[in-house]
């Protein structure tokens, strides 16, 4: 069952696979999400940028896995049941999010999404905005842009032997 | 000035393509055009590919590419009714003409023609008919490029340099550096955009199709067995038997179809070799020098992306021949050998190897200039060069910033070094080996795995973690003993029969903590002359397996090649031997001497 904000005839509905992060919850449309997978064999490639988990075995591809949880600077600790992998394509890429909790699918009026106003943990370049659902406030991040700087990040540090 | 009406894109590229290459065919025919000035088969070639192009051209509308190839096939016409001779001038008019017809499809390609001053070429496509010249193409090579490009308002000269004159004709030329360089590099690049389509040998996939039948067969007992094994009806020994044999043929079918599917990717070096008989002309009239290029083994087959990437590392090569190899006809002849200075370009299969060869009878490197830049350059001591052998001398050249040129030539020594090239070849799994005799010649060796994809792997384990070694770079292994092992200031050696290796422990690279102190195993890894040692804790055996590329996130990382899925489904992390002895030379600071020059105990 998926909430749906009461909207008016119409109006244009965005859908968002929501995620939580910590006590934050976050949006992502739906059309970005390839699929959602468990936790499974991961392998940690040493040396990599800190925001990298390792990379899996996704049917023959091997794809990394990224951490929000520290790309936003939160600790990230060993994953329980409800840790996901969201599959995402970004910049003709394909790569995982590893979040806390994948919720439900939900359906936000895209006239209640607002620009981002001050946010604490959450570096403001990376939110597209913010979409109000009932009493919930869900971050709609901007994963292009997520990774187009941690690409650069990656790119830039140097690993001395 | 464009005529094109809105056009089918699909249409648009085959005719990219098919022009493209006959372009460079034409390139290879007029090459051999000057020295077969007779040969009817030739300029029937060369017609039959401007007339192509001519008539395309038309029906897209292209009226540029139409004038000037109309023009241009005009003057093969007379050639082959053999009314006029072949004569230097006629050549370079028509390689100036193929050489505008290439930026205008590159244009075409990028999004559009523009508009061109043809007339000069035109003028002088026709011109070079109605004189006749006393030069003929036996003569001896065009005069130096004058710096100023030709005017078009001048009397027409006997001889018009490619670029000089071109740079008057097409706005969208790129500003001509070293004269006659500018065009052979810009035809280069417009064939290149073309880098995703290929020619596939229908019988290959026939047999691939084939084969595709034969899974679907396995797919349908597989499906049939699966029932069986629901309904409880068979005997579960029959259908365990069944299954067995399914595996199996299913095992068969599979490899079979990733040969094969390997196979198709594979096409004739041809298409890289064919742009040197153009551009060794080129260069060498720039030059001033007298070249032969033989080229050997052009059907030699290579998977499609080495093909892309070999092509910048090869030229460079040739070029490099061409510049400091290569002496002047007259120090040539002062020293007894021909003037002409012969390039020999060759491929041939050995065995799971590609191998290219680029071979000069030219000066020769001089390896004490060699020693001297490195003792120079800080990169090794007096004492530790006398321990040196040649091959491990000759190697300094692939260190990156090394270029015993005394002028930075416009054309090799533009920072792109032999450290470039032995990183592309790094990048195919290859390797690039030096041979050289002063006074006779030099001649680079390049391997190249026969596929890219399929890597037989040695496994190891470090603490918890597997990893890959690629097993063409492992040399031996070796048990050894923490009584072997010696500190050295900055690293660790390892005292091997009467041999001293730098030694890597995987800990350090990835920022982890060592593997044990204790005793080990200690992979031997190879490239080239050098060596190092690899600590690790057990080998785990030999596998062949699917190298993957990893997420470009991960490209700084140094020592890591790519990824591997296991057979329980793991992703197991293949290491770069180079990128290990990098980092193991790096920390001791030593190129690889063979014996230790005092006693080697810390």
């Amino acid at each position: 069952m998926s909430a749906t904000a009461t909207a008016r005839v119409g109006e244009e509905l965005l859908q968002l696979v929501s995620f939580r992060l910590e006590d934050e919850e976050f949006g992502l449309e739906i059309l970005r999400v390839q699929e959602i997978i468990r936790i499974q064999q991961l392998t940690r490639v040493p040396a990599s940028p800190d925001f990298i988990e390792g990379v899996i075995n996704l049917r023959g591809r091997i794809i990394p896995v990224i951490s929000l949880r520290r790309r936003f600077g939160l600790v990230q600790g060993p994953p329980d049941k409800q840790t996901r992998i969201i599959v995402v394509e970004v910049n003709k890429a394909v790569l995982g999010f590893m979040v806390d909790a994948v919720s439900e699918v939900l359906r936000v009026p895209a006239s209640t999404v607002e620009p981002p106003p001050r946010l604490g943990k959450v570096e403001r370049e990376y939110v597209r905005g913010v979409g109000k659902l009932d009493n919930r406030l869900l971050i709609l991040l901007d994963i292009d842009r997520l990774m187009s700087r941690a690409e650069e990040e990656a790119c830039a540090e140097v690993v001395k032997d | 000035m464009s005529n094109e009406m809105a056009q089918d894109p699909a249409l648009v590229e085959e005719f990219l393509l098919e022009s493209e290459e006959l372009l460079e065919r034409m390139d290879q025919d007029m090459v051999l055009l000057e020295s077969h000035p007779q040969d009817t088969e030739i300029l029937n070639r060369i017609f039959r590919a401007l007339h192509t192009i001519k008539g395309t051209s038309g029906f897209l509308g292209y009226e540029p590419l139409v004038r000037l190839s109309h023009q241009a096939e005009d003057v093969l016409n007379v050639l082959r009714r053999g009314e006029i001779h072949v004569t230097r001038r006629i050549t370079d008019a028509l390689l100036q003409s193929r050489d505008q017809l290439g930026i205008m499809l590159n244009d075409v390609r990028q999004g559009g023609l523009k508009t061109y001053s043809l007339d000069a070429l035109l003028m002088e496509l026709a011109e070079a008919q109605n004189q006749e010249d006393t030069r003929n193409s036996a003569d001896a090579p065009a005069p130096k490029p004058t710096s100023k490009p030709l005017r078009v308002v001048e009397a027409p000269t006997p001889t018009l340099e490619p670029s000089a004159a071109t740079a008057v004709l097409s706005p969208n030329d790129p500003p001509s550096g070293p004269q006659g360089v500018a065009q052979p590099e810009v035809a280069a690049k417009s064939v290149d955009a073309s880098a995703h389509t290929l020619r596939v040998d229908v019988g290959k996939l026939d047999e691939l199709v084939n084969l595709i039948g034969e899974l679907v067969l396995e797919r349908n007992r597989l499906t049939q067995i699966s029932r069986d094994l629901a309904g409880q009806q068979e005997d579960p020994r029959v259908i365990a038997e069944a299954l067995s044999l399914s595996a199996s043929r299913l095992s068969f079918i599979t490899d079979e179809l990733q040969t094969t599917g390997l196979k198709t990717r594979m096409v004739p070096i041809e298409t890289v070799f064919r742009k040197f008989p153009r551009l060794v002309r080129d260069v060498a009239n720039s030059l001033g020098k007298e070249v032969d290029l033989i080229v050997r083994g052009e059907d030699t087959e290579l998977d499609k992306t080495m093909v892309e990437l070999i092509g910048d590392p090869l030229i460079h090569l040739v070029r490099n021949s061409l510049d400091h190899g290569l002496e002047m006809p007259d120090r040539r002849a002062a020293n007894g050998k021909p003037r002409k200075g012969t390039i020999r370009l060759e491929a041939r299969q050995e065995g799971d190897q590609i191998v290219i060869s680029i071979r000069d009878d030219g000066a020769g490197i001089d390896p004490d200039r060699i020693v001297r830049k490195a003792i120079e350059k800080g990169l090794v001591t007096a004492e530790r060069v006398r321990s040196l052998s040649r091959p491990e001398i000759l190697d300094f050249i692939f260190l990156p910033g090394f270029s015993t040129a005394e002028t930075i030539s416009n054309l090799s020594g533009r920072g792109v070094g032999m450290d470039v090239v032995r990183t592309n070849l790094r990048k195919m799994n290859g390797t690039v080996q030096l041979e050289s005799e002063m006074g006779q010649g030099t001649t680079v060796l390049l391997r190249l795995p026969l596929t890219l994809a399929i890597l037989p792997v040695l496994l190891v384990r470090v603490r918890e973690d597997v990893y890959a070694l690629p097993l063409r770079s492992v040399v031996e292994t070796a048990r050894i003993q923490r009584q072997e092992v010696h500190k050295v200031e900055g690293g660790e050696i390892l005292h091997l029969r009467d041999r001293i290796l730098p030694l890597l422990r995987l800990g350090r690279i990835f920022h982890q903590p060592d593997s044990s102190d204790g005793d080990g195993r200690a992979v031997i890894l190879g490239l080239g002359e050098r060596r190092v040692a690899l600590l690790v804790d057990q080998l785990l055996g030999q596998e062949s397996t699917v190298i993957k590329p990893l997420s470009s996130l991960f490209h700084n990382i140094a020592c890591l090649a790519g990824a591997t899925i296991s057979g329980d489904g793991r992703v197991r992390l293949v290491l770069d031997p180079a990128g290990i002895l990098a980092a193991a030379e790096g920390s001791t600071r030593l190129p690889v001497p063979r014996l230790p020059a005092h006693g080697a105990h810390a």
